[in-house]
């Protein structure tokens, strides 16, 4: 949902970045000064005509003073670190008002997707002279992927309610959606890996029989630098101990478009609760010490450790897609990670499962 | 998304609901023909609470127990409450061992995962009032030392409705304490005609042979995961609207406690989890009103005969259900 | 302070000053204005939570129905005062209704209430008011009703606000939103003065819309007329008894007089002295029977006037004359030389008669400003009293005077006056007996002793003067002077009353007394209206008369010297200088009057002329001759209307059209989610077709109660209802082309197909 410049730069020039529109009030109040001045005109009082003046500036002053209002002020979104598909999330929206002495009163800011509002207001009582403020309003995404946000509308029915003048401002941000997170209880992983890992050596200590070179990853333990290589190939590789082979995982997820359609008649539901279910399980064994790569039909993630990788995988799983079964391509596996544990997230009729097996080399497993 | 998506509910729950769903075809196996009681034992459990069944003898409260712990692979103790049963029978007791000359606790029947309380009114006062606060807190204290009772914890407290010849019922702040009060009542008249002629070995062998259907971390996890339930304002409101309602009924002598209203709140939470909602309902809370509030209020003019109560009670929460406009 | 007394503190002030406004334009009675005072005030101290406010809700339903008792009362008193419309029960109604609703105050909506009310309230006030005090309440209004309508706003916004949903804790919000209302920091100082700077320029602004609107005249878009705004109490009827004349408190001022003969005494005491005695002479009466001084417009006693061109001003100048006498009428010239010249202001009465020192000789009428609708004119009536008309002028052809416009909004002029005494050579030479015979019938309605009375008093006398003398005389030696009359019943005539049974009476009775008994010693006599004496105003170097200065008295024809002025009445006397306050007031009124009160389209094209000629604007200029003055009037309704036009046009360009909008998505007034409205939508529809949700019942429970039913298309309900619960319970969004689609199902709902 990429907006075309051109367009939104059209769009604004028909429709002026202050708005204003009149609130029910408003229209009660246009309504009475318009029957007063026919009543003045027509009886000649001409004490009538004050009052009808009076009422006409008023209306005038809301319009003024609300554009006072709105100058001057400084708008800008904080968003989370972390934003999970179902689940609320909070973003923050601080004013600051930029003016010398004229606090702003009664202000709303609301955040737009495409130049639409989103129904979340946020509400500032009053923001003094010089001063910031910041409030949050809370939402919930219903799918993962990227949302844009387009920028923000301040908005002010200050002083007397009569108007509602507004202001769009240009903010534009790209919300990445993690997958819907599951609880993943422990005991599923820890019963299938725990099999594999039975074949491993079950030595506590890090460091086992040297097995293979790797190339450098942050979070690597500099101590495991193998100097002679990384000087000759001119890249920093590290030693693969046995150790660290057995607590190394790669999420296989089966992305193949479902073939039959799930009972509540959505036909993607399969292929999100399995993404969901890969992307929780990620995270469970990323924080039990493992290291854990993804794979997918149409590319490779190599296992890691830390906050990086958890948002490298997040990330991806965000953004894949179903593959038509007919481009299935089958994942391939670099050799140096031949044997290590590979969990299969499959996708099912009415709930995804998981299956564990052993990587063979070159093939899928 | 051309055409019209029907709004899947949400991952994670949908694996709570099927999970349940295990549990209770587990429990069925040995209890036919009950679905509701069963599942009101399940909430009971998924909302960390207690369940008392207030019921005739002989339907199945034991075995109701039973079955429950077996189904999620844990300890179950039956207590028989005596008149003359003392707290030390229920809670544990402090021995010396002669060998090393130090004082050893050994626990008592309460220290299992699912504790039948069978017949709690035939006990003293303060051998239910051990049980309730330990029930309470989670934890035994004797001696100095603090026990702690393995979660997951809960008591089936049962009470023979209709007999009350030398008994102790339990106080109306003591009832509080149970998240849900349930009756199993008689079988279906099918269902006794295929009691009957099946070879009772069957039945307890059926018992004898049942095997877990989840674990114990499972269950915690259900627990966690009912927590995590969310209510909305509006039927937090509601809530607090009906327990007002009832401490201002005439024909209650005391309402609904806050303690009430939350374990209304927590059953509720338990019942959307198992429906596959990460969000209350107010049917959920509906539904759930007598089961959870009838036992907690006292009528202004107490009828002697128990079962007279409950109908009273259960009909004046009807009544405030009624008149109350459900938010929405 | 904290914010909500803030608030209510303004709100109070705001319904006071418009209360106080209404009180000083004697709109509404006195008894009315002291009640709702009183009741404001207690109203102050009933809060919803306090005894007297439990109190007084006990009361509502009562209340309720006196409220709506009064106003059926109102519109029964309206519809009976028809044709003349008289508003006045209204008023007293939203009194009652303001007063009420000050002792209920206890939501927003409550105090809306009150401040439209006291909009009514200043509106009333406007209608009537005439006395510069307005302008003041008008101040002081705009000002309040500037800080209170942006308090008003912001208890809005924070209740309406710290309340939505997705604050996520009820109980909380209803915390905060009361800490909020009692905090101190919301408004301070400077807001006040910031705003009450804004409330200035809001003032000056509907001045600039007063002057610069244009006056089109009355009834211009509906044709109606306007309830004369005379208050004054000088009347043209005269009947004994009735309090028509006299009403000393009352301060309305009547006319202003410059004259220069009296300006150029130096003495303080000298002037004043001689204003004590100046007699300004208004109507005249040749008849009386029962009680009552009619006209009785007898050609005999018609008025003469002669008209001249002015060349000084392009006016015309009227000459009394006087067919009978001999000799030719005199010239212009002639007849002002010598006397006493005054420029006189008349404000809006009743009644529009020229006044002019005792005895008028000429009245000179200035021509209307250049472009002016309306222009005054002379008329000549009965007696030597003379009548101002008002005519409707082609702003092409000043003499073109056709129509006669029934409002008088006041007139200048200058009246020339030769003093009538005793002794002097009046203007009037012999006037023949015929033309005086109206001027002796004496009144059937008196008893023969009345007669007895009058020959035993003149019989003896020489002279007519010397017949006057003797009148006067035993009239102010048998009776004195009073306002508080008393009345025998029994006696059919209140002039014979007051003769034999009174001892007192007012200057009606005596003039009235004298004017009889003359014409029954044989002297010609006739009833004068006018006005005795005036304030000094050395501010502006002129006199200031008000209708408390109302006199009655007699002129008698003494044969050569014409007719003279006879005042029976004991002299009152009253204090002739005003003080300086006093005379600043005086200006203020008189400029308040005429550019506020009187405003008309005259004195704005005065003013736009004055205007151009400072800034070289055009001037403005009229169409070519030959359009009727009636093409005229269509023109500028053209004009208005194409204005009204622009403005439309120009708000409606202004109106973003969001994208919602055209797609169907309308959101709740609170920002509430679209599917709350199509599910709400689809009750209503399920509802008109009687089968409405209980509010007891869940959405699920209706659901399957509908089922149940066999309600046509269920199931486009059951997703509605999941969609909507989901929104509602969950707080999830739903996205829009859902909602999209479930407004497109949601049309079948109920719907038998």
């Amino acid at each position: 949902m990429i907006v075309n410049p051109l367009r939104s730069r059209l769009r604004r020039w028909f429709r002026p970045p202050r708005r204003f529109r009149l609130t029910r009030e408003g229209k009660w109040f246009i309504g009475a000064t318009l029957i007063l001045g026919f009543a003045a005109v027509n009886g000649g009082i001409n004490l009538l005509f004050l009052i009808f003046g009076m009422l006409l500036c008023l209306l005038l002053a809301n319009g003024f003073l609300s554009e006072a209002s709105l100058r001057h002020l400084v708008v800008t979104r904080r968003l989370p670190a972390a934003i999970h598909a179902r689940t609320p999330f909070l973003v923050g929206i601080a004013v600051r008002n930029a003016k010398k002495r004229i606090p702003t009163f009664s202000l709303e800011v609301e955040d737009m997707v495409a130049e639409k509002p989103v129904d979340r207001r946020c509400f500032y009582l009053k923001v003094p002279a010089g001063r910031e403020q910041e409030t949050a309003y809370r939402r919930t995404l219903p799918r993962r992927g990227i949302h844009h946000l387009s920028g923000l509308r301040v908005s002010t029915r200050f002083p007397f309610g009569l108007l509602r003048r507004s202001m769009d401002v240009d903010a534009p941000a790209e919300l990445l959606v993690y997958p819907a997170l599951l609880p993943v209880t422990d005991a599923v992983l820890a019963s299938g890996l725990a099999e594999l890992n039975d074949r491993q050596s079950t030595t506590r200590t890090r460091r086992g029989e040297f097995e293979s070179l790797r190339e450098f990853r942050p979070g690597d333990d500099p101590r495991d630098i193998h100097w002679r290589t990384s000087a000759r190939r001119g890249r920093r590789f590290v030693r693969q101990f046995e150790g660290n082979t057995g607590r190394l995982v790669v999420v296989a997820l089966d992305d193949a478009q479902p073939k039959e359609a799930s009972p509540g008649g959505d036909r993607a539901a399969p292929f999100e609760a399995a993404v969901s279910l890969a992307a929780s399980a990620a995270l469970v064994l990323l924080r039990q010490g493992y290291q854990v790569g993804l794979a997918t039909s149409g590319a490779f993630l190599a296992p890691g450790a830390g906050n990086i990788q958890a948002s490298h995988i997040l990330r991806h799983l965000a953004l894949v897609e179903m593959r038509p079964a007919a481009e299935m391509v089958p994942a391939m596996l670099p050799a140096a990670l031949r044997g290590i544990a590979v969990l299969r997230v499959l996708q099912g009729p009415q709930a995804p499962r998981l299956e564990t097996s052993r990587a063979l080399a070159g093939r899928p497993s | 998304m051309g055409a019209m998506t029907r709004l899947v509910p949400a991952e994670r729950e949908r694996t709570a609901a099927e999970l349940v769903q295990r549990l209770e075809r587990n429990i069925a196996q040995v209890i036919r023909g009950k679905p509701a009681a069963i599942r009101h034992a399940v909430l009971a459990l998924l909302a960390r609470g207690h369940l008392l069944i207030e019921d005739v003898p002989g339907v199945g409260k034991t075995t109701l127990a039973r079955a429950l712990a077996l189904s999620m692979g844990g300890t179950f103790h039956r207590i028989q409450f005596t008149s003359d049963l003392l707290p030390s029978d229920i809670l544990g007791v402090s021995v010396l061992e002669p060998a090393s000359g130090q004082f050893v606790f050994r626990k008592g029947p309460l220290f299992a995962n699912v504790v039948l309380a069978d017949e709690i009114n035939r006990t003293t006062p303060r051998t239910q009032s051990a049980l309730l606060e330990a029930m309470n807190d989670s934890q035994v204290s004797l001696d100095g030392y603090t026990y702690r009772l393995e979660p997951p914890f809960m008591v089936v407290a049962t009470q023979n409705s209709e007999e009350h010849y030398g008994t102790y019922p339990l106080p109306e702040s003591q009832m509080d304490r149970f998240t849900l009060r349930m009756r199993i009542d008689y079988p279906s008249a099918e269902d006794e005609k295929g009691l009957i002629l099946e070879a009772p070995a069957v039945t307890e062998d059926a018992l004898a042979r049942l095997q877990p259907a989840l674990l114990l971390s499972e269950i915690i996890s259900l627990q966690d995961a009912a927590a995590r339930v969310r209510i909305s304002p509006e039927l937090a409101g509601y809530i607090v609207d009906v327990a007002r309602e009832t401490r201002r009924s005439p024909f209650l002598a005391l309402g609904l406690s806050p303690r009430g209203e939350l374990a209304w709140r927590n059953v509720a939470r338990a019942s959307a989890l198992v429906a596959g909602r990460d969000y209350v309902l107010p049917d959920d809370l509906k539904q759930l009103a007598l089961p959870a509030l009838a036992h907690r209020l006292v009528l202004a003019n107490q009828l002697d005969s128990t079962g007279r109560v409950r109908e009273e009670a259960e009909r004046v929460v009807k009544d405030v259900l009624n008149r109350l406009p459900v938010p929405g | 302070m904290k914010f909500r007394l803030i608030h209510k503190l303004t709100s109070y002030l705001l319904a006071g000053t418009a209360l106080a406004t209404l009180a000083s334009s004697q709109t509404a009675s006195w008894l009315s204005v002291a009640v709702l005072a009183a009741a404001a005030i207690l109203s102050w101290f009933v809060e919803p939570d306090t005894r007297l406010g439990r109190l007084l809700d006990r009361a509502v339903p009562l209340l309720n129905l006196a409220t709506v008792g009064l106003f059926a009362l109102a519109v029964l008193q309206v519809v009976r005062s028809f044709p003349e419309v008289d508003l006045s029960p209204f008023l007293d109604f939203v009194l009652f209704l303001l007063g009420y609703k000050l002792c209920q105050r206890r939501g927003n909506r409550d105090y809306l209430q009150i401040y439209i009310l006291s909009f009514l309230v200043m509106l009333a006030a406007a209608w009537q008011a005439t006395s510069a005090v307005f302008i003041v309440g008008f101040f002081l209004y705009v000002l309040l009703a500037t800080w209170t309508l942006i308090l008003f706003h912001l208890r809005r916004e924070i209740e309406e606000n710290y309340l939505v949903r997705h604050t996520g804790d009820a109980s909380g919000a209803r915390v905060t939103v009361t800490r909020v209302l009692n905090s101190r920091r919301v408004v301070g100082g400077p807001f006040f003065l910031y705003t009450g700077l804004v409330a200035t320029l809001v003032f000056g602004g509907a001045a600039l819309v007063f002057a610069s609107i244009p006056r089109v005249g009355l009834g211009f878009i509906l044709g109606g007329v306007r309830r004369q705004t005379g208050v004054a109490g000088f009347s043209d009827e005269v009947k004994l008894g009735m309090h028509g004349v006299l009403s000393l408190d009352n301060q309305t001022v009547i006319l202003r007089a410059q004259v220069p003969r009296i300006a150029a005494l130096r003495s303080d005491d000298a002037r004043d002295s001689t204003i004590a005695s100046l007699y300004w002479r208004g109507t005249v009466y040749d008849t009386y029977e029962n009680g009552e001084w009619i006209r009785s417009r007898d050609e005999k006693t018609r008025t003469h006037l002669s008209l001249y061109h002015s060349p000084s001003n392009d006016g015309r100048t009227y000459v009394l004359s006087s067919p009978q006498a001999p000799g030719p009428p005199p010239g212009r010239t002639a007849a002002i030389s010598g006397a006493v010249e005054q420029d006189m202001e008349v404000v809006a009465l009743t009644h529009a008669v020229v006044f002019a020192l005792d005895q008028p000789v000429a009245v000179e009428m200035p021509p209307p400003p250049p472009g002016a609708f309306t222009a005054v004119d002379v008329e000549a009536r009965w007696s030597g009293e003379l009548g101002l008309r008002v005519f409707r002028v082609s702003p092409f052809d000043r003499n073109d005077r056709r129509t006669v416009m029934p409002e008088f909004a006041g007139a200048r002029y200058r009246a020339y006056s030769r003093a009538s005494r005793l002794g002097t050579d009046g203007p009037e030479g012999q006037l023949l007996p015929e033309a005086l015979s109206p001027y002796l019938r004496a009144a059937r309605s008196l008893s023969p002793r009345v007669r007895e009375l009058a020959v035993r008093l003149t019989a003896v006398q020489p002279s007519a003067a010397a017949k006057v003398d003797a009148v006067v005389k035993w009239l102010r030696a048998t009776h004195r002077y009073t306002t508080d009359l008393k009345r025998d019943a029994s006696i059919p005539d209140p002039l014979e009353d007051f003769l034999f049974h009174q001892s007192a009476g007012h200057c009606e009775y005596f003039a009235s007394a004298a004017a009889m008994l003359l014409r029954m010693g044989g002297v010609p006599t006739r009833y004068v209206n006018g006005f005795l004496g005036g304030e000094w105003n050395g501010l502006r170097q002129s006199i200031t008369v008000r209708d408390n200065r109302a006199h009655s008295w007699v002129e008698a024809y003494l044969g050569s010297s014409g007719w003279v002025r006879v005042d029976a009445t004991p002299a009152v006397s009253r204090a002739a200088h005003m003080t300086r306050l006093r005379q600043v007031l005086d200006a203020v009124e008189m400029f308040w009057s005429r550019w506020v009160i009187e405003y008309s389209a005259s004195q704005q094209l005065l003013l736009a002329r004055q205007l151009s000629r400072e800034f070289g604007w055009l001037q403005p200029h009229f169409s070519p001759r030959g359009t009727h003055h009636r093409a005229s009037r269509t023109q500028v309704l053209a004009v208005a209307a194409g204005a009204v036009a622009l403005v439309v046009v120009l708000a409606l360009r202004k109106l973003p059209r969001r994208r919602a909008v055209r797609s169907g998505l309308r959101r709740g007034w609170r920002g509430e989610p679209p599917v709350f409205h199509v599910y709400q939508r689809a009750l209503d529809r399920l509802a008109a077709r009687g089968f409405a949700r209980r509010p007891e019942e869940t959405p699920h429970e209706y659901l399957a109660r509908a089922r149940k039913q066999g309600v046509a298309s269920a199931d486009a309900l059951a997703r509605l209802t999941e969609c909507y619960a989901e929104a509602r319970y969950g707080d999830i969004e739903v996205p829009s082309e859902v909602v999209l689609q479930l407004r497109a199902e949601a049309a079948s709902i109920g719907r038998d197909s």
